[in-house]
């Protein structure tokens, strides 16, 4: 649903008149070369977005969604609705906070004025984990299942730089608390090829649910 | 004092025998278990160490585990992980401080997520911690590694800080100190040296040691390594135990079970099993010597028992509480002894006793006068014979005759009431031995015998008397021993028998003249085998010529002790001994060879010998002869054979085949000694003699007694009337030989025509002979009657 979200954003972009008005990138494994899916890809051409308001909600135990992209500036409300009360903490340098607990809603939104990746955590749920991307550019998409994500590129009359620094993010890699930096050569970019970018990822944490089946039926009860 | 050491080694012998089959047998044993004891002992302390290192690993393993999950709760402590947040240097020292503490570890540091150190407990710089550390922390949420630093040993854990992304690493040390050690060593009752090998080889350094260890006093222990996980040392039973690889070298754990205690618990064991062994032999020792006295007295006993009945005794079989073999034993030597007993008995009665009569037999009379002898008892002695038992056993049966001698027997015990024996000597021979009685009176006991034994008696109502001989003897004045006793008594009863005596006593000297006999009897036989006997030849002359004719053979013997023995004497020994055959060959043979001596010499001689009464019944008289005589030189009828009248008189029929096989061989016979026997002119008449030889008797003194002149006359008239030549012997003076010159006597002999001589000496004779042909030759007869 965000992606949809993402795709309408980008549509209302659409209106470089100059060069290749897209930019696909194609994500995949460096090893085997499998397509990864969900990986936060964006340029930081100097564009801005308007900031929004968004939630970061929590239920059975986990964050929803598990990673939330946002331009710099906007504000996320943290309602919960387990219930349980949850302890959400952030030790990312972009935006460190501490909710203590609670319950239902927090009385103010947090504002991510900051861009880079900032991690989330429930001081007495270890294992709820999400991820907030702080991106201050419009140039932004996610990577669908064929590993692919589609740029729309719009630089005005600027002149098109040499270079390009190309974000790559992904909840599984290595350090996740920043994004991978790859530069692309300007030229390329008249290229309707597609970027193919190479990234090592984590293997999948063990499928642990936020609630073991023994606890479900406990909550049935 | 034999039996004393045959005891003594019996019960030895089985004592030792004994002892030294408990003694193997306790001993190896004793042995086995001494060895099974230590090998048990090391067993058990190699399976002690077994276990120390399952438990030191396992003691080790939970003491991570443990000290994992309390890291794991630190990385998690929000305050923790606010204050790395913070970033500030003196939190960061701080918080790591608390938290360590709060673990329990020996030090901490706070690494950032690329491995940079952000803080540490430690006042000095850390070998760093490799990057394959912290990627494998990443992988499996630990790492775990070993870490030496100012000669400590440490397990160092690294862990990482998530919040929730990875935020930095903390890094926990925990040493592998004394009271891990004695942990380890209470629960396994080993004691522990925790140590590391230094660079040197063979060099460790030990961290620490559990506290029943003095590291001071063990520094064999704490140097020594080997590479062999185990490892015996003189006072240990010792287990190294890998505990991982450090950067430097490699931990070890080194457990170890002090000897000492086992085998202290060993020795008290051996002194234990010691004990046992030497009770046991002590009673080994004493049931051995119960056994050999049990066993060992019956079998004295026995031994003993048959010693004494090996000696003639005649003991009292012993009590015997044992059974089984050696009751068996006793009682066979007891019965042994007692069939021994009764044959002996059997033998003795038999060997003194005589069947028929019950009387005592020739044994016992000898025995009993054996012991009058030597006890110098004088007694009389009288003997009994039935004449003719034989004929009585033949015609009536043995069994009348044994009755004849049983009912002589109660006669005798009747008649010598007083006798101190009554013996049956022989076939009907009885000898009783009285009391001294003097001459006259012991033959009044003899008289009053032979009276009662020749009394009439009744056998199977048979009327029957007997004839008996009976002889009494005196001694020992008549026998002094058992032999003289034995042959007096037979001579005694031969003089009777051969005079006619009813009653005879015993004449002394007659046995000394009986033994002549038999000496000479003895020495005869030697002395015909060793040509002990000389011949002597007399010539015989022929009365017309006064040349030599024959000559007689005549054989004489010098006894080399005895002298001069007569031909008489020992020819009628040598008949009453059966030696004549020998006799009569030995001289045929003699005069064979001198006659052929003779004839090589050249002297002309014929032979004449002399036979025996007993020669004329020898069947092989005539082979004998013939073979003898075979060759011979001059014809047949110039060897005469003499034989005298009686011997012609004893047996005519035989005495006449004899002759006419003796006449076949062509020898000339003839009768000698004529006209002293009884032969009749009509037996004459039958004999195939060619000659009569007028008896020396009636020639001796022919010349001046007229009788004999008539008869010597008349006999050769009557011998010439029958055909036979005529010889005289005895002549001793010319007139006689004229005489019978005159009368027609064919041949001569006489000492004073020649003595006999020797067989060299006969040349010489006949030599002499012919110088005095002129004096005996009968050229003109002078004197007719």
């Amino acid at each position: 649903m965000r992606t949809q979200t993402l795709f309408l954003l980008a549509g209302c972009l659409l209106s470089a008149p100059l060069m290749a008005e897209k930019l696909t990138v194609r994500v995949q494994l460096a090893d085997g070369g499998d397509p990864v899916t969900g990986a936060v890809v964006y340029l930081n051409d100097g564009s801005h977005a308007r900031p929004i308001r968004a939630e970061m909600v929590q239920k059975d135990r986990m964050f929803h969604p598990h990673v939330l992209i946002l331009p710099a500036g906007s504000s996320v409300d943290f309602p919960n609705r387990d219930n349980t009360q949850h302890h959400v903490y952030s030790f990312s340098p972009a935006k460190p906070f501490n909710l203590e607990l609670y319950a239902g809603k927090p009385e103010a939104a947090v504002v991510f004025d900051q861009p880079g990746i900032v991690e989330l955590g429930c001081n007495i749920h270890d294992h709820m984990q999400a991820f907030i991307v702080v991106a201050d550019t419009r140039t932004l998409g996610q990577t669908n299942e064929q590993g692919e994500a589609t740029l729309a590129l719009d630089f005005g009359a600027a002149q098109v730089p040499d270079s390009l620094s190309l974000n790559i993010w992904h909840p599984r890699l290595p350090d996740s608390t920043r994004p991978l930096i790859r530069k692309i050569d300007g030229a390329s970019l008249a290229d309707t090829a597609t970027q193919i970018i190479r990234i090592n990822l984590d293997p999948e944490p063990r499928h642990e649910g936020p609630l073991d089946d023994l606890q479900n039926r406990f909550r049935e009860l | 004092m034999g039996s004393t050491v045959n005891r003594i080694g019996f019960r030895g012998r089985l004592v030792t025998a004994m002892v030294a089959l408990v003694a193997l047998v306790s001993l190896l044993i004793g042995a086995l278990l001494m060895v099974y004891l230590f090998e048990d002992e090391k067993r058990r302390a190699l399976e002690q160490l077994s276990i120390a290192e399952r438990l030191t690993n396992e003691v080790i393993e939970r003491r991570t585990d443990l000290e994992l999950s309390r890291l794991s709760v630190v990385v998690r402590d929000f305050g923790f992980r606010s204050a790395i947040a913070s970033r500030d240097p003196a939190t960061l020292g701080s918080a790591l401080e608390n938290h360590s503490e709060r673990v329990g570890a020996d030090f901490a540091l706070l690494l950032d997520r690329q491995g940079k150190l952000l803080a540490s407990t430690l006042p000095h710089a850390l070998p760093g911690v490799a990057s394959t550390q912290l990627a494998n922390a990443r992988k499996n949420g630990s790492d775990r590694s070993l870490l030496t630093i100012d000669q400590r040993g440490y397990e160092v854990l690294v862990i990482p800080v998530e919040a929730p992304g990875l935020r930095a690493w903390l890094v926990a040390g925990f040493e592998l100190d004394q009271e891990l050690a004695n942990i380890i060593a209470t629960l396994s009752g080993s004691s522990v040296i925790f140590r590391t090998n230094t660079n040197e080889p063979g060099g460790f350094t030990s961290f620490a040691a559990s506290k029943d260890i003095d590291r001071a006093r063990e520094p064999v222990l704490l140097r020594s390594a080997g590479d062999q996980n185990f490892i015996e040392s003189s006072r240990y039973f010792t287990r190294t135990l890998n505990l991982g690889a450090s950067g430097q070298g490699v931990f070890e754990a080194l457990l170890m079970i002090n000897r000492e205690a086992s085998l202290q618990n060993y020795y008290s064991r051996a002194m234990e099993i010691a004990l046992l062994v030497a009770v046991i032999m002590v009673l080994a020792i004493v049931l051995a010597l119960l056994i050999a006295r049990h066993l060992g007295r019956p079998v004295l006993q026995l031994a003993h028992y048959a010693h004494e009945v090996g000696l003639g005794l005649n003991p009292q079989a012993p009590r015997i509480r044992a059974g089984g073999e050696l009751l068996q034993l006793r009682d066979t030597l007891r019965d042994t002894l007692a069939r021994l007993t009764r044959r002996e008995a059997e033998i003795r009665h038999a060997a003194t006793h005589d069947e028929v009569t019950g009387l005592g037999n020739r044994n016992a009379l000898m025995n009993t006068a054996k012991e009058g002898f030597s006890a110098g008892e004088p007694c009389s002695l009288i003997g009994l014979r039935v004449s003719d038992l034989s004929n009585i056993n033949d015609t009536l049966g043995l069994e009348f005759g044994d009755k004849v001698l049983q009912v002589l027997s109660q006669r005798l015990h009747a008649e010598l009431p007083d006798a101190s024996l009554i013996a049956r000597t022989g076939g009907g021979e009885f000898l009783a031995l009285i009391p001294e009685h003097n001459l006259s009176a012991l033959e009044q006991r003899a008289q009053a015998l032979h009276v009662s034994a020749e009394s009439p008696l009744s056998i199977d109502n048979t009327p029957f008397s007997l004839r008996t001989t009976l002889i009494t003897l005196q001694l020992p004045a008549d026998a002094g021993n058992t032999s003289e006793l034995r042959r007096r008594v037979n001579l005694t009863f031969e003089q009777a028998l051969q005079q006619g005596l009813a009653i005879a006593c015993y004449k002394p000297g007659q046995d000394e003249s009986h033994l002549r006999e038999l000496k000479l009897v003895s020495d005869l036989h030697s002395a015909i085998r060793t040509s002990g006997l000389h011949m002597n030849y007399q010539p015989k002359l022929d009365s017309r010529t006064g040349k030599l004719l024959q000559a007689e053979a005549l054989v004489r013997w010098i006894h080399p002790e005895l002298g001069f023995i007569s031909p008489e004497e020992f020819i009628f020994l040598a008949e009453q001994s059966g030696q004549i055959h020998d006799l009569t060959d030995h001289i045929l043979q003699r005069v064979a060879d001198d006659a052929r001596a003779w004839f090589h010499a050249g002297l002309d001689a014929g032979v004449a010998i002399n036979l025996s009464a007993m020669d004329l019944t020898w069947p092989g008289l005539t082979d004998r002869i013939a073979r003898i005589f075979s060759g011979w030189h001059h014809s047949m009828d110039r060897i005469t054979l003499e034989v005298t009248e009686s011997a012609l008189m004893e047996d005519p029929e035989e005495a006449m085949a004899t002759l006419n096989r003796l006449r076949g061989l062509g020898v000339t016979l003839s009768v000698d000694d004529f006209g002293t026997g009884y032969s009749s002119l009509s037996q004459l008449r039958k004999l195939p003699v060619q000659e009569l030889k007028i008896d020396k008797s009636f020639v001796l003194n022919l010349n001046t007694e007229p009788q004999d002149q008539l008869i010597v006359k008349s006999t050769i008239d009557m011998a010439h009337g029958l055909g036979l030549k005529v010889v005289a012997e005895g002549i001793e003076n010319l007139e006689t030989w004229k005489l019978l010159q005159a009368w027609g006597c064919n041949v001569g002999q006489g000492f004073y025509l020649s003595r006999p001589v020797s067989a060299a000496d006969l040349a010489q004779t006949a030599a002499t002979i012919t110088e005095r042909q002129h004096e005996l030759a009968s050229l003109t007869p002078e004197h007719s009657s």
